[in-house]
């Protein structure tokens, strides 16, 4: 659905990870910061202007 | 007293609203009787500069249907709500976006490429498109500009009330202009019909299992559809857990799966995501590669989900 | 000095339209264009979708004919899928067919293109409408009209869930059959139904007909075309709403081609232009040559007339009688003058009546074999039906899983788009010379756009009786020289 919809497979993952994990989190947690900064913001332009 | 002034126009839509309304039958002569129609472009030959002309405010509820999908369309609503008391937004494609907002998944581009150009049929080896503006040899003629996204009325005016359905249920057009002429309106905003979901009231309700469990995913011509059984325990996908009731089941009672075109329940704010996570829960699956199987077996999940409410979703289509 | 007169919007029809007619120096009509400036996009944005949903998605295309997109549609998917409907499934979608051509039709002629004839095209605007038409029939036959739409729309929610966007086509048949209670509503509805046509061919007869007037305006030159006439007939060349061939007969009435579904890109093709989002429909052999009439000219008609000109007679036999009366009264085969379709929808009305009593009396339609499923890979399917406003194409391509890849839609009054613009050129030159126009005038423009029942009708409620159209005349420095307000 997300695939559909645009959204780039580097912008969400599904991890597991348990309250006792709280460096693997962390890491994770820069890990996707880093890929979706790298993707940059979505290109919403105005869809009214010239398409 | 002068009797209260009623308008109703069209933005991108297919005239069911208007049928919708001349459904009332003979309802509609008592409506008829209590108010002073002043634009209906469809059945009435009132002009848009006689609209214009009006005073702000002077009409005192309009009811709007169809989806924003070009300039003129624009223009018309934005004229219409400052000569409005009142703005209801009339049928799916104004409250969410409808059918006309799954325009949302492709873009202006591609629609135009298909429509004028590689359509079987089309022989266009020119290349001519609709131009908002073309000279031909006796003068101008202009079109409307068409957008490459597809709005819901509330993303371009401010709206006072809600009709939802495809098209709006009969008896919730009498409840609402009932209302309005009696002067009985629940707060700004409201979505006139009741904020339940429409597996509440769906006559299948009763023969549901106590935990639904689904294992399999069929597309509707794959069964025999058991016209007692909830779709969902019958492995069809049915948008009743994330769709507002109202309806009166109509598509239920033709033994085929809820579509979602009353929209969300007030509580909801992406009725696709809604859809999604409810039917989620429902999965009998645990192993990972079960999931993806199931998963697989669900064709086109945003066009299903989200089949009327692109234009009210958080990404509002695909994003670009 | 030219001169612009602009109809903006056209008005008691579906959909949204302008007409921009330009006058020459002497103040004739150079020529008229009728512009739609609307799209929506069905034939992209259906790419991606599951092909048993566009039965769900396509009627949401027009909310007035949606039954004739769920049907055309259900055919499609019948092709896709390769699987043959059983003959009950078959019958309950005819059953449900003619019931709605018959509410259609019947609609049209009292609340939209009828004002136009029961009242009169040159009357007073402000009883040009349903009013004036009850006025001129009677209230009790204004409630026998409501009371007939209304019970042949409460028979379609009965038999596919929603009347406006019908939900029970499938491939290989129907989610829903049809109980021996139902079978004996609509017995009853279908028998007033016959009564109920054969009225208001009587009312045509009376108020249109034995006046002069009228009839000169029906057989006269200015609302003729001659193009070819298109429309779908069963094996005995007989007019079919729900299935058959469709046959094209040229301006002579000699059958030009009888094509399959599977055969129409050969037959047919769309041509663009740059001022209008409609594009226009012509018979790809014979080839665009423009808005010209002619055998020459790939321009055709479809609706009503053009079906009747197309076939060799109606299946049933009292729309049989009228369709023999229509063509000797107006002169032999094939009809071209645009007015006559209003007499022609009559006589389908009449005819969907007498099938709609026929196949609610077949004991075959209250059996459960209603459903096949469908077992072949799905690759390719076409669905024709006649909407009442015209041949309708329904065209889908997919994957392996059924998911569409490829889609064309044809839309009944497409056919037409060309001829309408011709209608309206024709009529303008022949009535606007030296700059003369008025409200009156413009009214008998109108009359050509309104023939071909553009998909929407109004209803039950009170037209104020304003008719307020501006036409503004500006000279060549853009000046406004004179405003004739109705």
């Amino acid at each position: 659905m997300l695939q559909q919809l645009g959204v780039e497979k580097e912008r969400y993952r599904i991890e597991w990870v348990s309250a006792a994990e709280g460096d693997k989190f962390a890491q994770l947690v820069n890990e996707i910061t880093n890929e979706v900064k790298k993707i940059g913001p979505f290109n919403k332009e105005d869809a009214k202007k010239e398409a | 007293m002068a009797k209260p002034k009623v308008a109703f126009y069209w933005c991108a839509s297919c005239g069911g609203c208007e049928e919708a309304i001349v459904d009332l039958a003979e309802g509609v002569l008592k409506v008829v009787e209590a108010v002073d129609i002043v634009f209906w472009p469809v059945a009435l030959d009132i002009k848009r500069k006689d609209v214009e002309a009006m005073p702000d405010g002077s009409i005192a509820v309009t009811f709007i249907n169809g989806a924003i999908r070009t300039s003129e369309q624009e223009e018309m609503v934005h004229m219409l709500r400052k000569k409005s008391g009142l703005v209801v937004a009339f049928g799916s494609c104004s409250h969410i976006g409808g059918i006309p907002a799954l325009a949302n998944l492709t873009d202006k581009a591609s629609i135009f490429k298909k429509a004028y150009s590689t359509t079987v049929t089309t022989v266009n080896p020119e290349m001519t498109y609709p131009q908002e503006s073309f000279k031909v040899k006796e003068g101008t003629l202009t079109l409307p500009k068409f957008y490459d996204h597809v709005y819901a009325l509330d993303e371009v005016i401010d709206v006072d009330y809600y009709l939802p359905g495809c098209t709006v249920p009969t008896d919730l057009i009498l409840n609402a202009v009932t209302a309005i002429l009696e002067g009985k309106l629940p707060p700004k905003g409201t979505v006139l019909s009741p904020n339940k979901s429409l597996c509440e009231t769906c006559p299948r309700n009763d023969s549901k299992p106590e935990k639904l469990k689904i294992t399999k995913i069929y597309r509707p011509w794959e069964i025999m559809i058991d016209p007692e059984k909830c779709f969902l325990e019958q492995g069809l996908i049915c948008i009743g857990p994330a769709t507002r009731t109202g309806c009166n089941e109509r598509c239920i009672s033709a033994n085929m799966p809820c579509r979602g075109c009353m929209g969300p329940t007030d509580q909801v704010t992406d009725q696709g995501a809604k859809f999604l996570s409810a039917f989620a829960s429902l999965l009998d699956v645990t192993d990972e590669k079960e999931i993806q199987k199931i998963m697989e077996q669900v064709a086109d999940p945003a066009g299903t989900f989200y089949r009327f409410s692109l234009s009210h979703s958080i990404l509002k289509g695909k994003v670009k | 000095m030219a001169k612009r007169i602009t109809i903006d919007p056209i008005t008691r029809l579906e959909g949204h339209g302008k007409i921009e007619i330009f006058l020459d120096d002497k103040g004739n009509v150079e020529n008229a264009y009728l512009q739609v400036p609307e799209l929506r996009g069905f034939e992209q944005f259906c790419i991606g979708r599951p092909a048993e949903e566009l039965a769900r998605i396509t009627p949401r295309i027009c909310g007035v004919c949606p039954t004739a997109h769920h049907m055309a549609s259900t055919k499609a998917l019948d092709d896709l899928f390769k699987v043959d409907p059983p003959p009950a499934a078959k019958k309950i979608r005819e059953l449900f067919y003619n019931i709605f051509m018959l509410e259609d039709h019947t609609l049209h002629f009292y609340f939209l293109g009828g004002p136009d004839f029961v009242v009169g095209p040159t009357a007073p605007a402000a009883e040009r409408n349903i009013l004036g038409v009850l006025a001129k029939v009677g209230l009790e036959i204004g409630g026998k009209v409501i009371k007939m739409r209304r019970e042949c729309r409460e028979l379609m929610t009965m038999m596919a869930g929603k009347v406006i966007h019908p939900v029970f086509g499938l491939p290989g048949g129907v989610s829903k059959g049809v109980k021996k209670e139902d079978a004996e509503k609509i017995q009853t509805v279908a028998k007033a139904g016959v009564e109920f046509a054969q009225f208001s061919l009587k009312v045509f007869e009376d108020i249109v007909l034995k006046n002069k007037d009228y009839l000169k305006l029906i057989v006269g030159d200015i609302y003729m075309n001659k193009t070819y006439s298109m429309g779908m007939v069963d094996n005995n060349n007989h007019v079919n709403y729900y299935d058959g061939l469709v046959r094209v007969v040229d301006t002579n009435g000699k059958e030009f081609v009888k094509f399959k579904p599977r055969d129409y890109a050969k037959v047919v093709a769309e041509h663009v232009e740059p001022w209008s989002y409609i594009k226009f429909l012509y018979l790809k052999e014979v080839g665009w040559k423009g808005f010209v009439d002619g055998q020459e000219s790939g321009v055709y008609r479809v609706a009503p007339m053009a079906r009747l000109n197309a076939a060799d007679g109606m299946s049933t036999p009292l729309a049989q009688a009228e369709y023999e009366k229509l063509f000797k009264t107006l002169g032999g085969k094939p009809v071209q003058l645009t007015l006559a379709t209003h007499w022609a929808r009559l006589i389908e009305a009449l005819n969907a009546a007498e099938v709609m009593l026929k196949l609610s009396q077949d004991p075959e339609i209250t059996s459960d074999k209603f459903r096949t499923i469908p077992t072949a890979t799905p690759e390719e399917g076409i669905g024709i039906v006649e909407a009442p406003r015209g041949t309708l194409f329904h065209h889908y391509k997919t994957d392996k899983n059924g998911m569409i890849t490829d889609c064309n839609l044809i839309v009944a009054t497409q056919n037409n788009s060309a001829v309408m613009n011709m209608g309206i050129q024709k009529a303008a030159k022949a009535l606007i010379k030296d700059g003369n126009v008025n409200e009156g005038i413009l009214n008998l423009i109108e009359l050509t756009y309104r023939a071909y029942d553009p998909c929407h009708a109004c209803g039950t409620h009170s037209l104020p009786g304003n008719y307020p159209i501006e036409v503004n005349i500006y000279d060549a420095t853009k000046t406004l020289v004179k405003t004739i307000k109705k």
